[in-house]
């Protein structure tokens, strides 16, 4: 491990902050450890010894040679290659003292003991290797599964998670689960400032983080562990992405000299890797749909600005025309052409001033000004009303109520405006002369009204839509309009409370319902 | 018959004053209000023709300095979405109002209405509204010749808005002229239910009133059924 002393200019202390590299390879043994392992070594060697020394008649030399490469395994597995290479060295030393006559000596009698010892170390040597690497495998095995376990489980919690607060919570909740620390998720904002998105519950860090740090790791993209003697670590993961980085990850702490392992780090570089990619994906879709939707507000706007001129300027050129033929003193008019310039202008006009009204219900409902001025009201009333402002269409309209109405808490004025918008749309997606019903049915908590139409009609995935503001239907592209009546009659519903939905009726035509509380218990309709 | 025209707007001015004089009537004009107060005075118009938002006092305010002084007849002149100005100005003394755009025949309809009103100070005795015929004098209302049996708020009711034939009568204008003075909001609850039960009685379709109209949010008016025409 590489520690690089890091001095921050906006410090005010020193502080001992490391950076952490990656990979790092290999073991991190103490030198305590170590003087330990040889330390079991040789104890290990001269309890055997003495064990061997006192049935020694019992045993051939090659037995009690054999039993010596016993240490040898053992510390091959526990302690790694080289305690078990001085394992087998000691081992030939005390067999050689011991046990090859003449006893107490290393001088050897017969030399054919030489060659065995160099087949007992040849032997001994060859297993301690044999023995090492497979205890590494096995090691690393482990530590695989359990970095692939961790990561199957996290990328299982995280991988369909569309919202960038739910996954920041899903892998702080993991990592604090798989390591018992504190973990905090810093993902930066809309303004590319980093902002805590997500943090495990309990237990809490018990510092702050330092922002100099979290900037350090967010541009440079390496890990920090932060921390030393004196004070618990917290380590800075990036979120890194190939070389993106979108995030830091910290984690902290375990009490004081304690940092975190090797180990440890692998399977958060792993985790905190696939949270980055994670991480990238939401940031990516997001930036795709706000780039969809911009398009998308482009799109409309371009379509609204079109219809507006077109339904504004049509009534003016028809008035300019009109007018321009009556007032021409050369052009000589029969009193008929008179009266159609006439009935031209009027109709202009009247058109006109239903956009402009439209319009100006939009502006008021969209700008929060409209205010709901409610008094009880007879719904038979309100609908003779609307009926009346029609009554220049000269459609047959029949209006069935039951009898006795209760009276309705709502604004006069805009439920009838919401009723004209009903009605004229029927009026206009309808063949000339063909019928108008209006039926108001009731229960004890509210009233719906139907406008059935025997018109065009509406297809039944059109029949939300039609209430946007703007929407105009693919199959009546060719009557003029801008979208907005059946839009503001919804506004002005929903401000009390109700609601409005169509419905294509059968054979032919479209039923629209407004559905109103009555608001106030019905009263008793008793003579006074 | 002089009629003064009190309006900010010159092209509004001037096609009143076309329309308003093809009819016979002399014209005044004032562009604010302090003229044409001025002009009331000055020239006693016969009817006042008052835009309710004007640039330097509000229609409602000359309409106040106005009836503090005289009884002349008065037309607001409104924009359509403020119901509770007209009531204010309607119960503050105007005849009838006309909503902005409106169509001449509409205007010209009220402004007559609103003349014969001031000159004839007592109603006629007799009127006849389409099929409706009413006797006042002898308590007598007929329908197609066929006699009709009215409860008597239900007459007093008919007679009140009989009487301001064409003309625009508040809820609380009609309530205190039926009820008397001691009236309050829940009686409009009333005054509905007689409304529906007249129009039993004298409509043809009650669903569909012609003869009885709600102005919504102001009240009700007494007219003439429409033979059906689209002139405006």
């Amino acid at each position: 491990m590489k520690t690089t002393g890091h001095r921050m200019a906006s410090e005010e202390q020193i502080l001992r902050w490391r950076v952490l590299h990656r990979r790092l390879k290999g073991k991190d043994p103490t030198r305590a450890r170590f003087v330990r392992a040889y330390l079991q070594v040789t104890v290990m060697v001269l309890v055997l010894t003495a064990m061997l020394w006192i049935p020694r008649h019992l045993f051939e030399p090659v037995n009690i040679a054999l039993l010596y490469l016993l240490p040898v395994l053992v510390s091959a597995v526990r302690w790694g290659l080289r305690p078990a290479i001085y394992a087998a060295v000691l081992g030939v030393m005390a067999f050689d003292y011991f046990f090859i006559p003449p006893i107490f000596s290393y001088s050897v009698s017969d030399l054919r003991y030489l060659i065995s010892f160099g087949v007992f170390l040849a032997v001994a040597i060859l297993t301690a290797g044999l023995a090492t690497s497979l205890m590494h495998k096995t090691r690393e095995a482990t530590e695989r599964e359990r970095i692939t376990a961790s990561l199957y489980g996290l990328s299982r919690k995280i991988a369909m998670v569309p919202d960038i607060h739910d996954v920041g919570q899903a892998v702080v909740n993991h990592v604090g689960e798989t390591f018992r620390v504190s973990v905090v998720m810093m993902v930066p904002d809309a303004k590319g400032k980093l902002v805590m998105t997500a943090q495990t519950k309990s237990p809490s860090l018990s510092r702050p983080l330092n922002p100099n740090v979290l900037q350090w790791v967010y541009r440079h993209g390496d890990a920090v562990g932060y921390g030393g003697k004196d004070r618990p670590e917290i380590l800075y993961l990036p979120l890194k992405t190939e070389a993106t980085v979108h995030g830091v990850l910290c984690l902290g702490e375990y009490g004081l000299d304690q940092p975190f392992s090797l180990e440890q780090r692998n399977i958060l570089e792993a985790l905190s890797g696939l949270a980055a990619v994670s991480v990238a994906r939401i940031t990516y879709e997001s930036q795709a749909r706000i780039a969809e939707r911009a398009a998308e507000s482009e799109r409309v706007r371009t379509a609204i600005l079109d219809s507006l001129s077109h339904e504004l300027r049509t009534p003016v050129t028809a008035i300019m025309g009109a007018v321009g033929g009556l007032s021409d003193r050369q052009v000589a008019l029969s009193e008929e052409d008179r009266q159609e310039l006439i009935e031209t202008i009027h109709q202009s006009v009247m058109r006109m001033n239903r956009l402009i009204t439209n319009l100006l219900g939009m502006v008021r409902l969209e700008s929060g000004l409209m205010h709901l001025n409610r008094r009880p009201c007879d719904l038979a009333d309100i609908l003779g009303v609307v009926v009346h402002q029609l009554r220049d269409s000269r459609r047959p309209i029949t209006i069935q109520l039951p009898e006795e109405l209760p009276e309705l808490m709502v604004d006069e004025v805009l439920i009838e405006q919401a009723l004209v918008n009903v009605l004229s749309n029927a009026i206009k997606y309808s063949p000339d002369h063909s019928p108008i019903e209006i039926t108001a049915i009731e229960s004890p908590t509210k009233v719906r009204i139907d406008v059935r139409d025997f018109g065009v009609g509406i297809h039944l995935e059109e029949a939300e839509n039609i209430f946007q503001k703007f929407y105009r239907s693919l199959q009546t592209q060719s009557v003029s309009g801008m979208g907005l009546g059946l839009a503001i009659c919804q506004g002005i519903v929903e401000a009390h409370q109700g609601r409005v939905w169509a419905r294509p009726a059968s054979p032919q035509g479209a039923i629209v319902s407004i559905e109103l509380p009555w608001q106030d218990s019905p009263r008793d309709e008793g003579q006074p | 018959m002089r009629i003064l025209i009190i309006d900010d707007e010159p092209q509004i001015r001037q096609v009143l004053r076309v329309m308003l004089q093809a009819q016979g009537y002399q014209t005044v004009e004032a562009a604010n209000g302090a003229d044409g107060l001025v002009a009331t005075f000055t020239t006693n118009p016969d009817c006042i023709l008052l835009d309710i938002g004007l640039p330097d006092l509000s229609g409602i305010e000359v309409l106040q300095s106005i009836r503090r002084q005289s009884e002349v007849a008065v037309i607001m002149l409104t924009i359509h979405d403020d119901e509770q100005e007209k009531v204010r100005a309607l119960d503050g003394g105007a005849d009838d109002y006309v909503t902005k755009p409106f169509g001449a025949r509409e205007l010209m309809a009220r402004v007559r209405v609103a003349l014969r009103h001031r000159i004839s100070a007592s109603p006629p005795s007799i009127v006849k509204v389409g099929a409706l015929t009413m006797d006042f004098e002898r308590h007598l209302v007929e329908r197609d010749g066929m006699s009709l049996h009215l409860t008597p708020i239900e007459y007093d009711l008919l007679h009140v808005l009989a009487s301001n034939l064409g003309r625009v009568l508040t809820q609380s204008q009609l309530l205190k002229q039926v009820w008397g003075e001691t009236t309050s909001f829940e009686d409009v609850h009333y005054l509905r239910i007689y409304i529906g039960h007249l129009r039993k009685k004298i409509e043809e379709d009650p669903t569909q009133p012609q003869l009885i109209l709600t102005e919504p949010g102001v009240g009700y008016r007494m007219v003439e059924p429409e033979e059906s025409s689209t002139e405006c």
